[in-house]
């Protein structure tokens, strides 16, 4: 634990430079290596784990099972705040951080975080993924209501011009202050905002995801690299790890890993330059067909054009008649294994009728009629091109 | 993976739009992983189950619906074709009849005929298989009611 020491162990080598001023300065703990704030990151997970485990249990016992179910990310969200606001809020070390004898400091200078430090970083690892997740998954859930939107909107609409009357009268009623103009301009806009991101979100999300995984990765690349914030919530907070514990000579170091990191987020990153190409082709086909249907409708370009083949079928313009929910129609054209409409219906000997390549497969996986157990065969398949249902 | 998850997107619809349709059944899909799905489920009337809430787990393979989901029991029940201890059910649709005109609603309807009708020459839980081979239906059935009381109703007092 002497000030020389500590320099040559855990210096960065992308902060040599600043390095050699501040071990000038006597310093006592040398930085933590990565294997201890990965242990301790686990070990606070199965902790946090464990909490959540018992507020489930608390909450199954006080509200039925049912309650539990329905508000499991809640609980969630309470039994990782409260394990972090009992331990990092109120200063003290997590039960990962002791078992591996690291403590948080906020500055190069070794000082331990202040409380609204604390407080960020609590709230970067436990409000913002469940906002995050809780906001992405009601915008889904939205677009997949676009059709039958009337049944349970609060204070969205699947029509703007109502939705602004609608929430001008709220704020008429509620509110009778003179600003209520303003606020109902501001509503109004959010309003329209909300059904822009609803509308484009089917295409947005996967693109969201993956962004998010990239940033994590390479998050965990330069932790790789240069060992100081395993999570981006403590990147965010400025939070890091002194190592308190007693020095050993040999630690690990995960460089190499980082550079396999390297090496494929490289990897990832020309292959979707290389895609980039098809998949504006393919938008600006999206918004060609989606823009004949005016958006004051409401109704996007299906939810399910997330997936290649869908978007495909928006091409063949044959997902309008799926969005437009024509019940009638559909429901009789409709294919009882991919639930969609029909793609190149095919008969079986029995009679039944599925998209060639949904009762191809299941050919491959079991040569029987999935409605009625009738053998089948591929060669026995027939694809009615000549029908029209 | 697309194609099942394109079908898990129709299915969710489908449940979303039928809420009310089956009132015994209640499918819902974690929010950030549709192949993870959670079903409440009542137990039949005229049967041990009855006044039973059963929690399910369904788990979805990516080949699905060309291989059937994984479902077991969250609640502890007392049933000769579901494992006490895991929840794992002995159920034909589930393994080898599985045919991939079923969905997760009909596979939880089927669980439910399961519960009412149990099939003791295949038992997963041999004290309630043997109860029943022997004839011993009131031994079976007092026993199930207990289990139920005790892991499935909601306590109230
Ligand atoms: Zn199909
Ligand atoms: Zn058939």
């Amino acid at each position: 634990m002497s000030a020389g020491d500590p320099a040559g162990d855990a210096g960065p080598s992308s902060r040599g430079g600043a390095r050699a001023g501040v071990a000038a300065r006597p310093r006592r703990f040398p930085t933590a290596a990565q294997p201890e704030v990965m242990r301790a990151a686990e070990k606070d997970d199965s902790y946090a784990a464990h909490v959540t485990e018992a507020c489930r249990d608390a909450f199954r016992h006080l509200f039925g099972t049912r309650v539990a179910v329905a508000y499991q990310n809640e609980i969630k969200l309470l039994g990782q705040s409260l394990y972090y606001l009992l331990t990092t809020g109120s200063g003290q070390q997590t039960l990962g951080e002791e078992y591996c004898d690291i403590s948080q400091v906020a500055t190069s200078h070794g000082l331990p975080p202040t409380p609204a430090r604390r407080m960020l970083f609590i709230l970067y690892q436990t409000t913002v993924p469940y906002l995050a997740e809780r906001i992405s998954s009601r915008i889904v859930s939205r677009g997949i209501y676009m059709d039958d939107s009337q049944l349970d909107n609060h204070h969205e609409s699947d029509n703007p011009s109502r939705g602004i009357t609608e929430s001008s009268t709220n704020t008429n009623e509620s509110s009778r202050s003179l600003s209520f103009s303003m606020l109902s301009r501001l509503r109004s806009k959010a309003q329209a905002f909300w059904l822009w991101v609803v509308q484009k979100w089917p295409s947005m999300l996967p693109l969201g995801q993956d962004f998010i995984q990239l940033a994590i990765r390479t998050n965990l690349m330069f932790f790789y690299f240069e060992g100081l914030y395993y999570h981006l919530s403590k990147r965010g907070a400025g939070i890091h790890y002194v190592f308190i514990g007693k020095p050993m000579n040999q630690r690990p170091r995960y460089q190499i890993l980082g550079i396999f990191l390297l090496i494929q987020l490289c990897i990832l990153g020309a292959e979707r330059l290389r895609r980039s190409n098809l998949s504006s082709i393919a938008s600006s086909i999206n918004q060609i067909s989606s823009g004949s249907y005016p958006s004051s409708t409401g109704r996007s370009v299906p939810v399910l054009n997330e997936d290649g083949n869908i978007i495909s079928d928006i091409r063949r313009g044959k997902a309008v008649d799926l969005a437009s929910g024509s019940e009638a129609s559909s429901s009789k054209s409709k294919c009882t294994l991919c639930l969609s409409t029909r793609q190149n219906p095919t008969a079986t000997t029995c009679g039944h009728v599925f998209c060639w390549n949904c009762i191809m497969e299941w050919c491959n996986e079991k040569p029987e009629c999935p409605l009625c157990r009738t053998p089948i065969t591929h060669s026995s398949l027939i694809c009615i091109y000549h029908s029209d249902f | 993976m697309q194609a099942s998850r394109a079908r898990l997107f129709k299915e969710y619809k489908e449940v979303q739009r039928e809420k009310s349709a089956d009132p015994d059944i209640q499918l819902i899909c974690d929010d950030s992983n549709i192949f993870k799905w959670t079903a409440v489920i009542k137990g039949p009337s005229e049967t041990p189950f009855e006044g039973g809430v059963f929690q399910l787990a369904f788990s979805i393979p990516e080949q699905y619906p060309l291989l059937p989901p994984q479902v077991r029991f969250i609640t502890k029940i007392f049933h000769p074709n579901v494992h006490f201890k895991t929840g794992e059910i002995c159920l034909d649709i589930l393994k080898n009849a599985w045919s991939p005109a079923w969905t997760l609603q009909s596979v939880c309807r089927a669980i439910i005929a399961l519960m009412a009708h149990p099939e003791a020459d295949s038992p997963l839980n041999c004290d309630s298989g043997n109860l029943l081979r022997s004839g011993d239906i009131r031994g079976y059935q007092s026993m199930a009611r207990m289990y139920t009381r005790l892991a499935a109703m909601p306590k109230k007092e």
